[in-house]
């Protein structure tokens, strides 16, 4: 959504610069969000203290719930909302138009389970990832990504290439090292 | 972990990744398994986590 210039963290877990040392700007994605707000597309109502005015409805044209995920945290639950690749989670809504009464089955076909930014691989069967998609409770085991390369004479090392998601890779090779 | 005997299997690991993540596990020996090895990491380790 927001194509920035500067230090905006890593993964290492150190923290993004101060906001005076970067700069951001809208991608094309977010501006599809609201892409003709301005030409009285939609309803605006007062916000809760009439200083300002929304949208009643903000229909995006794109599907950035299922993309970007979303998290909610309240008293005693937590519900995270996984992200989805661009291509599947543009045919699932397609799908909803054309059958509203899909059932989640049929609609697993388009996903077949989250996107993790950082990589992994899901170690879940298909069946317990179906099972968390059809009641909305659940989680993914998550496995980094490996290879082993030859160092010769028999010797071989192994290559971590991808980290689980919220796996802080510089926490982790302190712990595994101490 | 490594220092605290935890990982009998691993003699040394370290960071070099660059652009992208490169992380470097070395075996004690040759003749221990890259399986076996990697699945007492994905056990004990975060390598493998639970993302809810």
């Amino acid at each position: 959504m927001i194509d920035g210039q500067g230090n905006f963290g890593n993964i290492d877990g150190d923290n993004p610069a101060a906001m005076r040392y970067t700069e951001a700007r809208l991608t094309e994605v977010a501006q599809l969000l609201i892409d003709g707000i301005d030409e009285d597309a939609i309803d605006f109502r007062p916000t809760y203290d009439g200083l300002e005015n929304e949208p009643l409805v903000l229909p995006g044209a794109f599907p950035n719930l299922l993309a970007n995920g979303s998290q909610g945290i309240a008293v005693g639950m937590a519900t995270p909302y996984r992200r989805t690749m661009p291509r599947s989670c543009a045919m699932r809504p397609l799908h909803l138009i054309d059958n509203p009464n899909a059932r989640s089955n049929t609609l697993l076909k388009y996903v077949q389970g989250p996107d993790f930014p950082t990589g992994g691989l899901i170690v879940d069967s298909r069946e317990t990832i179906a099972e968390a998609y059809a009641t909305g409770r659940g989680s993914f085991r998550v496995r980094a990504r490996w290879h082993k390369e030859e160092t010769g004479r028999g010797t071989y090392m192994i290559v971590v290439t991808e980290n689980p998601l919220a796996v802080q890779k510089g926490r982790l090779v302190e712990r595994l090292a101490e | 972990m490594i220092n605290d005997k935890k990982l009998p299997l691993v003699a040394d690991m370290r960071d070099e990744s660059a652009e992208d993540i490169r992380l470097v596990i070395e075996p004690r020996a040759r003749t221990v398994d890259a399986e076996i090895l990697m699945e007492t990491l994905f056990k004990l380790t975060e390598l493998e986590s639970r993302i809810p």
